[in-house]
């Protein structure tokens, strides 16, 4: 199973060939590139295995994962969110970075598509219904912004404050019940911790999915059934109240 | 001029380290240079002469020594770059002070240094809890914001804390403005709480979120606010600071990482303010 991978990365070699592969460790910053293949080896647990990611106009497209530890393949949209982007983010992980010229996107993407991975868009039904409305919206708040619409589905966060910043909400009924952060390839969080970090980073463009439901990983559910006890009646000292109101004259 | 206290349920929540790293940040921002003091209110158990360490020179005069009557105002205050004025509480002081007593002097510290050294915003670290010491700064305060880790045990802590306030400002007409939450080491616990739920519980508003970092512990060894560290840097908890200081000071920094920021950012040593009057 895990050879599946390897022949993508051989064309890549083949249609890259001419050009120098960029070796990337951590701490790098990741370069920008139009067109082109991400090769991840994961090598720190959990993201033991091998990824790639085809990037066609700035934007993933393609994807696959073979985790080492399951013996098993994933592609498309599961293989990016859920297995590459994190390995990219885990410390101890390397990856390589393959230029493409544009008239050789073509045969890399037929290649891809036919022999080993699916179409993002068309592996997204595999965890999901098919989206049913996509709208991109700029926000001041994206938390009051999934409140408002009542929607359910998927918001893919921007962050204008911090362009490091993005983050992937899923919603049910304009209630957050997963969520994963990313601060460019150094930093995740996840689940309620996520939720945290973006308070500071609220403002910015969101591209909002509907569907007609959602499916969350365990890694991002966000859990507000935490119980916290706290005394139903607070006591405050008399002697509290007293110096309170003696103080009272100073306020302002 | 605004009085912002910053307070917490109990202790070890990060409430004075986020103090100290306000203030720095305030007083070393372009093109807002406020003239910021920073008054620890937490006499008895005061740890930021500890988290500024070595900084300190050797005749430093702590507030313990201030509100006993022994030093006038000028000679209490440290002043670092010209901008920032810290008052200090003695590291393990065991002297007992009258909640009133405290509450005039500070009231006339914070007089003395917004009229005569033209600070423009002061924090005022309180001490943690419900003890008595804490009414200085509910009293004195334009705004107060508790500081918590959105764990359950501390945020159960901070709401008591919260509760009493609101109570304490019920039976005595005193208005304590809580403005809301700062969630303090996001990210250090699996089981954490969302803001949402902070909110929802309180009614308060969680203003400002700081990231947890490893290095926290590192800048308080070596005796200098994390801020001043990474200053210039692009490190996320500097930048969680610097959204705090935006959200408690309603202001808008354009902050830019750069060298020349690492290179221009002011020396870290304190001088006492009667030293600088003297020459």
């Amino acid at each position: 199973m895990h050879t599946i991978a390897l022949p993508i990365l051989a064309s890549a070699r083949k249609v890259a060939e001419g050009e120098t592969p960029v070796s990337l460790f951590e701490g790098d910053e990741v370069p920008v590139i139009d067109h082109g293949i991400i090769e991840v080896h994961g090598i720190v647990v959990p993201y033991r295995g091998h990824g790639v990611v085809y990037v066609k106009d700035h934007k993933p497209t393609l994807a696959s994962w073979y985790d080492a530890t399951t013996a098993q393949v994933v592609r498309g949209h599961t293989a990016l969110w859920e297995y590459v982007i994190d390995a990219l983010a885990t410390r101890g992980n390397r990856f390589c970075v393959y230029k493409l010229k544009k008239k050789e996107v073509v045969r890399v993407e037929e290649v891809f598509s036919q022999r080993f991975s699916m179409d993002v868009r068309n592996a997204s039904t595999a965890v999901t219904p098919t989206p049913v409305q996509t709208e991109k919206t700029y926000t001041e708040d994206v938390f009051s912004l999934v409140e408002e619409r009542k929607f359910t589905g998927e918001v893919l966060f921007q962050s204008s404050d911090d362009p490091k910043v993005s983050a992937r909400l899923l919603v049910e009924n304009g209630k957050i019940v997963g969520a994963k952060l990313l601060c460019g390839v150094e930093e995740a969080y996840h689940g309620n911790s996520a939720l945290s970090v973006l308070y500071n980073f609220r403002r910015g463009n969101a591209t909002l999915i509907a569907k007609d439901g959602v499916y969350v990983p365990s890694s991002m559910v966000v859990d507000d059934e935490i119980d916290v006890e706290v005394d139903a009646e607070v006591e405050v000292s008399e002697e509290d109240v007293l110096a309170l109101k003696e103080l009272k004259n100073l306020k302002g | 001029m605004s009085v912002v206290t910053i307070a917490s349920g109990k202790g070890g929540t990060g409430k004075t380290t986020v103090s100290v790293n306000l203030a720095w940040i305030l007083s070393s921002l372009r093109p807002f240079y406020q003239k910021t003091a920073l008054v620890e209110l937490d006499l008895d158990l005061s740890n930021a002469a500890t988290l500024f360490g070595a900084q300190l020179p050797d005749d430093t005069v702590f507030l313990n020594d201030y509100i006993a009557g022994k030093v006038p105002p000028e000679d209490v205050a440290l002043v670092l770059g010209n901008r920032l004025y810290v008052a200090l509480g003695r590291p393990g002081s065991t002297s007992w002070f009258d909640v009133k007593d405290v509450t005039h002097k500070i009231r006339d510290l914070v007089n003395y240094l917004v009229t005569e050294r033209d600070v423009k915003a002061v924090i005022l670290d309180a001490p943690a809890g419900v003890r008595g010491l804490l009414l200085p700064s509910l009293v004195l305060a334009d705004s107060v914001y508790l500081v918590t880790s959105p764990v359950p045990q501390e945020f159960s802590a901070a709401l008591a804390a919260y509760k009493m306030y609101r109570r304490l400002s019920n039976e005595t007409g005193v208005e304590i403005t809580i403005k809301g939450w700062i969630l303090n080491r996001v990210g250090a616990q699996t089981r954490e709480l969302t803001p949402r739920y902070v909110e929802e519980k309180s009614s308060a508003p969680v203003v400002a979120t700081i990231r947890y970092s490893r290095e926290m512990s590192n800048a308080q060894i070596s005796g200098v606010p994390y801020a001043y560290l990474k200053w210039g840097t692009d490190d996320p908890v500097l930048k969680d600071f610097i959204r705090a200081v935006e959200a408690l000071f309603g202001l808008r920094i354009n902050y830019r990482p750069s060298a020349r920021a690492r290179e221009k950012k002011p020396r870290l040593s304190f001088s006492t303010l009667k030293s600088l009057l003297r020459r």
